[in-house]
Protein backbone atom coordinates (compact mmCIF):
# COMPACT_ATOMS: atom_id res chain seq x y z
CA UNK A 1 0.00 0.00 0.00
CA UNK A 2 2.70 2.50 1.00
CA UNK A 3 4.59 1.72 -2.21
CA UNK A 4 1.55 2.67 -4.27
CA UNK A 5 1.15 5.85 -2.25
CA UNK A 6 4.83 6.70 -2.77
CA UNK A 7 4.43 6.16 -6.52
CA UNK A 8 1.37 8.41 -6.49
CA UNK A 9 3.35 11.01 -4.54
CA UNK A 10 6.03 10.95 -7.24
CA UNK A 11 3.36 11.44 -9.89
CA UNK A 12 1.53 14.23 -8.06
CA UNK A 13 4.80 16.07 -7.37
CA UNK A 14 4.39 17.30 -10.95
CA UNK A 15 1.62 19.55 -9.63
CA UNK A 16 4.20 21.69 -7.84
CA UNK A 17 5.26 24.88 -9.66
CA UNK A 18 8.25 24.13 -11.96
CA UNK A 19 10.65 26.47 -10.11
CA UNK A 20 9.85 24.86 -6.75
CA UNK A 21 10.09 21.37 -8.25
CA UNK A 22 13.48 21.98 -9.83
CA UNK A 23 14.86 23.48 -6.60
CA UNK A 24 13.42 21.08 -4.01
CA UNK A 25 11.80 18.21 -5.96
CA UNK A 26 14.65 15.76 -5.48
CA UNK A 27 15.14 16.57 -1.78
CA UNK A 28 11.39 16.38 -1.20
CA UNK A 29 11.12 12.93 -2.80
CA UNK A 30 14.15 11.69 -0.84
CA UNK A 31 12.76 13.03 2.44
CA UNK A 32 9.34 11.44 1.86
CA UNK A 33 10.85 8.13 0.88
CA UNK A 34 13.19 8.02 3.92
CA UNK A 35 10.39 9.03 6.26
CA UNK A 36 7.98 6.40 4.98
CA UNK A 37 10.60 3.63 5.03
CA UNK A 38 11.70 4.52 8.56
CA UNK A 39 8.12 4.12 9.86
CA UNK A 40 7.12 0.71 11.22
CA UNK A 41 4.56 -1.70 9.80
CA UNK A 42 1.15 -0.24 9.06
CA UNK A 43 2.31 3.24 10.10
CA UNK A 44 4.11 3.41 6.75
CA UNK A 45 0.86 3.75 4.82
CA UNK A 46 -0.43 6.38 7.26
CA UNK A 47 2.80 8.42 6.90
CA UNK A 48 2.69 8.08 3.09
CA UNK A 49 -0.94 9.27 3.06
CA UNK A 50 -0.12 12.26 5.28
CA UNK A 51 2.80 13.16 3.00
CA UNK A 52 0.50 12.91 -0.02
CA UNK A 53 -2.03 15.30 1.53
CA UNK A 54 0.79 17.62 2.56
CA UNK A 55 2.08 17.60 -1.02
CA UNK A 56 -1.33 18.64 -2.37
CA UNK A 57 -1.59 21.42 0.21
CA UNK A 58 1.93 22.61 -0.61
CA UNK A 59 1.22 22.59 -4.37
CA UNK A 60 -1.89 24.71 -3.82
CA UNK A 61 -0.06 27.16 -1.55
CA UNK A 62 2.95 27.48 -3.86
CA UNK A 63 0.75 28.13 -6.90
CA UNK A 64 -1.16 30.76 -4.90
CA UNK A 65 2.17 32.46 -4.18
CA UNK A 66 3.21 32.29 -7.85
CA UNK A 67 -0.11 33.87 -8.96
CA UNK A 68 -0.05 36.49 -6.18
CA UNK A 69 3.52 37.43 -7.09
CA UNK A 70 2.65 37.73 -10.82
CA UNK A 71 -0.43 39.85 -10.09
CA UNK A 72 1.60 42.00 -7.68
CA UNK A 73 4.26 42.62 -10.33
CA UNK A 74 1.68 43.67 -12.94
CA UNK A 75 -0.06 45.95 -10.46
CA UNK A 76 3.23 47.50 -9.31
CA UNK A 77 4.13 48.26 -12.94
CA UNK A 78 0.74 49.86 -13.68
CA UNK A 79 0.83 51.92 -10.49
CA UNK A 80 4.33 53.15 -11.33
CA UNK A 81 3.25 54.19 -14.85
CA UNK A 82 0.24 56.04 -13.42
CA UNK A 83 2.36 57.89 -10.86
CA UNK A 84 4.91 58.88 -13.52
CA UNK A 85 2.13 60.12 -15.83
CA UNK A 86 0.64 62.27 -13.03
CA UNK A 87 4.06 63.72 -12.16
CA UNK A 88 4.90 64.64 -15.75
CA UNK A 89 1.44 66.21 -16.22
CA UNK A 90 1.95 68.34 -13.12
CA UNK A 91 5.52 69.28 -14.05
CA UNK A 92 4.53 70.77 -17.43
CA UNK A 93 1.14 72.07 -16.36
CA UNK A 94 0.86 74.69 -19.16
CA UNK A 95 1.39 72.14 -21.92
CA UNK A 96 -0.86 69.67 -20.10
CA UNK A 97 -3.59 72.34 -19.74
CA UNK A 98 -3.48 73.15 -23.48
CA UNK A 99 -3.58 69.43 -24.36
CA UNK A 100 -6.52 68.75 -22.01
CA UNK A 101 -8.43 71.85 -23.27
CA UNK A 102 -7.86 70.79 -26.92
CA UNK A 103 -9.16 67.29 -26.17
CA UNK A 104 -12.19 68.76 -24.34
CA UNK A 105 -13.04 71.13 -27.24
CA UNK A 106 -12.61 68.32 -29.77
CA UNK A 107 -14.92 66.03 -27.80
CA UNK A 108 -17.52 68.83 -27.44
CA UNK A 109 -17.40 69.70 -31.16
CA UNK A 110 -17.68 66.05 -32.22
CA UNK A 111 -20.66 65.56 -29.91
CA UNK A 112 -22.41 68.67 -31.27
CA UNK A 113 -21.86 67.71 -34.92
CA UNK A 114 -22.99 64.16 -34.33
CA UNK A 115 -26.11 65.35 -32.42
CA UNK A 116 -27.18 67.49 -35.41
CA UNK A 117 -26.41 64.70 -37.89
CA UNK A 118 -28.34 62.23 -35.80
CA UNK A 119 -31.35 64.54 -35.41
CA UNK A 120 -31.53 65.45 -39.11
CA UNK A 121 -30.34 62.39 -41.00
CA UNK A 122 -29.65 59.30 -38.95
CA UNK A 123 -32.58 58.95 -36.53
CA UNK A 124 -35.48 57.17 -38.24
CA UNK A 125 -38.70 59.08 -38.77
CA UNK A 126 -41.32 58.60 -36.10
CA UNK A 127 -43.66 56.57 -38.31
CA UNK A 128 -44.41 52.89 -38.36
CA UNK A 129 -41.99 50.97 -40.62
CA UNK A 130 -39.89 54.12 -41.03
CA UNK A 131 -37.17 52.12 -42.74
CA UNK A 132 -39.60 51.29 -45.61
CA UNK A 133 -40.45 54.92 -46.44
CA UNK A 134 -39.17 55.85 -49.91
CA UNK A 135 -41.09 59.11 -50.55
CA UNK A 136 -42.32 61.86 -48.23
CA UNK A 137 -44.77 64.49 -49.49
CA UNK A 138 -46.98 67.21 -48.10
CA UNK A 139 -50.46 67.62 -49.55
CA UNK A 140 -54.05 68.41 -48.72
CA UNK A 141 -56.40 66.05 -46.90
CA UNK A 142 -56.65 62.66 -48.56
CA UNK A 143 -60.41 62.96 -49.09
CA UNK A 144 -60.10 66.27 -50.96
CA UNK A 145 -58.36 64.50 -53.83
CA UNK A 146 -55.89 67.31 -54.44
CA UNK A 147 -52.38 66.63 -55.57
CA UNK A 148 -49.31 66.82 -53.47
CA UNK A 149 -47.69 70.18 -52.87
CA UNK A 150 -44.05 71.24 -52.96
CA UNK A 151 -41.86 69.92 -50.25
CA UNK A 152 -39.11 72.13 -48.82
CA UNK A 153 -36.40 71.17 -46.36
CA UNK A 154 -38.43 73.06 -43.79
CA UNK A 155 -41.44 70.88 -44.63
CA UNK A 156 -39.33 67.76 -44.08
CA UNK A 157 -38.32 69.09 -40.68
CA UNK A 158 -42.00 69.78 -39.82
CA UNK A 159 -43.00 66.29 -40.89
CA UNK A 160 -40.21 64.84 -38.81
CA UNK A 161 -41.28 66.88 -35.77
CA UNK A 162 -44.93 65.93 -36.13
CA UNK A 163 -44.09 62.33 -36.37
CA UNK A 164 -47.01 59.97 -36.11
CA UNK A 165 -48.77 62.16 -33.56
CA UNK A 166 -50.64 64.53 -35.89
CA UNK A 167 -54.02 63.56 -37.28
CA UNK A 168 -53.06 65.43 -40.44
CA UNK A 169 -50.39 62.94 -41.25
CA UNK A 170 -51.39 60.13 -43.54
CA UNK A 171 -49.93 56.84 -42.67
CA UNK A 172 -47.68 55.42 -45.32
CA UNK A 173 -49.29 53.13 -47.84
CA UNK A 174 -47.86 49.68 -48.02
CA UNK B 1 6.55 36.74 7.51
CA UNK B 2 8.67 39.89 7.99
CA UNK B 3 11.09 40.19 10.87
CA UNK B 4 8.59 42.11 13.02
CA UNK B 5 5.65 39.79 12.44
CA UNK B 6 4.98 36.63 14.43
CA UNK B 7 6.26 33.57 12.58
CA UNK B 8 4.11 30.51 11.96
CA UNK B 9 4.46 27.41 14.15
CA UNK B 10 6.25 25.30 11.55
CA UNK B 11 8.71 28.09 10.67
CA UNK B 12 9.48 28.55 14.38
CA UNK B 13 10.02 24.82 14.77
CA UNK B 14 12.45 24.81 11.83
CA UNK B 15 14.34 27.75 13.35
CA UNK B 16 14.53 25.97 16.72
CA UNK B 17 15.79 22.78 15.07
CA UNK B 18 18.72 24.63 13.49
CA UNK B 19 19.84 26.36 16.72
CA UNK B 20 22.28 23.58 17.57
CA UNK B 21 23.75 23.27 14.09
CA UNK B 22 22.98 22.68 10.41
CA UNK B 23 20.65 19.85 9.39
CA UNK B 24 19.26 18.42 6.18
CA UNK B 25 15.51 18.43 5.46
CA UNK B 26 14.70 15.02 6.90
CA UNK B 27 16.96 15.80 9.89
CA UNK B 28 14.80 18.86 10.64
CA UNK B 29 11.63 16.72 10.51
CA UNK B 30 13.20 14.21 12.90
CA UNK B 31 14.37 16.96 15.28
CA UNK B 32 10.89 18.51 15.43
CA UNK B 33 9.26 15.14 16.12
CA UNK B 34 11.82 14.26 18.79
CA UNK B 35 11.50 17.64 20.53
CA UNK B 36 7.69 17.61 20.62
CA UNK B 37 7.37 13.88 21.28
CA UNK B 38 5.46 13.49 18.00
CA UNK B 39 2.86 16.10 18.99
CA UNK B 40 3.95 18.30 16.09
CA UNK B 41 4.79 16.72 12.76
CA UNK B 42 6.11 18.53 9.76
CA UNK B 43 5.16 17.35 6.26
CA UNK B 44 8.01 17.34 3.74
CA UNK B 45 6.14 19.70 1.39
CA UNK B 46 5.42 22.15 4.20
CA UNK B 47 9.06 21.96 5.30
CA UNK B 48 10.54 22.77 1.89
CA UNK B 49 7.96 25.49 1.30
CA UNK B 50 9.06 27.08 4.60
CA UNK B 51 12.75 26.55 3.75
CA UNK B 52 12.26 28.33 0.43
CA UNK B 53 10.75 31.42 2.10
CA UNK B 54 13.20 31.44 4.99
CA UNK B 55 16.12 31.20 2.59
CA UNK B 56 14.70 34.09 0.54
CA UNK B 57 14.50 36.20 3.72
CA UNK B 58 18.05 35.35 4.69
CA UNK B 59 17.09 33.50 7.87
CA UNK B 60 18.73 30.25 6.79
CA UNK B 61 21.38 29.34 4.23
CA UNK B 62 22.76 26.25 2.53
CA UNK B 63 25.93 25.04 4.15
CA UNK B 64 28.45 22.29 3.59
CA UNK B 65 27.38 18.95 5.09
CA UNK B 66 29.66 16.88 7.35
CA UNK B 67 32.47 14.97 5.61
CA UNK B 68 31.43 11.61 4.20
CA UNK B 69 27.77 12.66 3.91
CA UNK B 70 25.88 12.08 0.64
CA UNK B 71 26.62 15.26 -1.39
CA UNK B 72 23.06 15.23 -2.78
CA UNK B 73 21.76 15.94 0.72
CA UNK B 74 21.54 19.67 1.27
CA UNK B 75 22.23 21.06 4.69
CA UNK B 76 20.67 24.21 6.03
CA UNK B 77 22.11 26.43 8.75
CA UNK B 78 20.82 29.40 10.70
CA UNK B 79 22.12 32.87 9.75
CA UNK B 80 22.62 35.71 12.24
CA UNK B 81 19.32 37.22 11.05
CA UNK B 82 17.59 33.86 11.55
CA UNK B 83 18.95 33.57 15.07
CA UNK B 84 17.72 37.11 15.77
CA UNK B 85 14.23 36.25 14.53
CA UNK B 86 14.20 33.10 16.70
CA UNK B 87 15.15 35.05 19.82
CA UNK B 88 12.60 37.80 19.10
CA UNK B 89 9.84 35.25 18.54
CA UNK B 90 10.81 33.31 21.67
CA UNK B 91 10.63 36.55 23.71
CA UNK B 92 7.22 37.38 22.21
CA UNK B 93 5.84 33.93 22.99
CA UNK B 94 7.28 33.98 26.52
CA UNK B 95 5.63 37.34 27.17
CA UNK B 96 2.35 36.09 25.74
CA UNK B 97 2.49 32.93 27.83
CA UNK B 98 3.26 35.12 30.88
CA UNK B 99 0.05 37.12 30.38
CA UNK B 100 -1.95 33.90 30.07
CA UNK B 101 -0.27 32.40 33.15
CA UNK B 102 -1.07 35.49 35.26
CA UNK B 103 -4.72 35.39 34.25
CA UNK B 104 -5.20 31.63 34.39
CA UNK B 105 -3.06 30.81 37.42
CA UNK B 106 -5.80 28.91 39.35
CA UNK B 107 -6.82 26.88 36.31
CA UNK B 108 -3.25 26.11 35.32
CA UNK B 109 -2.53 24.97 38.88
CA UNK B 110 1.03 26.24 38.81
Amino acid sequence: MHRALLALHGLLARLLPPAFRSEFGEELASSVSTRVRSARGSARSAVALLELLDLLRTALREWQRVVASAVGKVWDGTGLDFRMACRSLLRGWKTSGIAIATIAIAIGASTAVYSVLDGVVLRPLDYPDADRIVRVAIGARPESGTTEGPFSPRGYWTARCWGGRSRWVRRPTR
Amino acid sequence: MSENEPVSDHVFHVLLSLLDGPRHGYGIIQAVEARTGGAFTLGSGTLYSAIKRMEARGWIERVQGPPGEDPRRKYYGLTAAGRGVTVTEARRLTKLAGYARDLLLPELGA
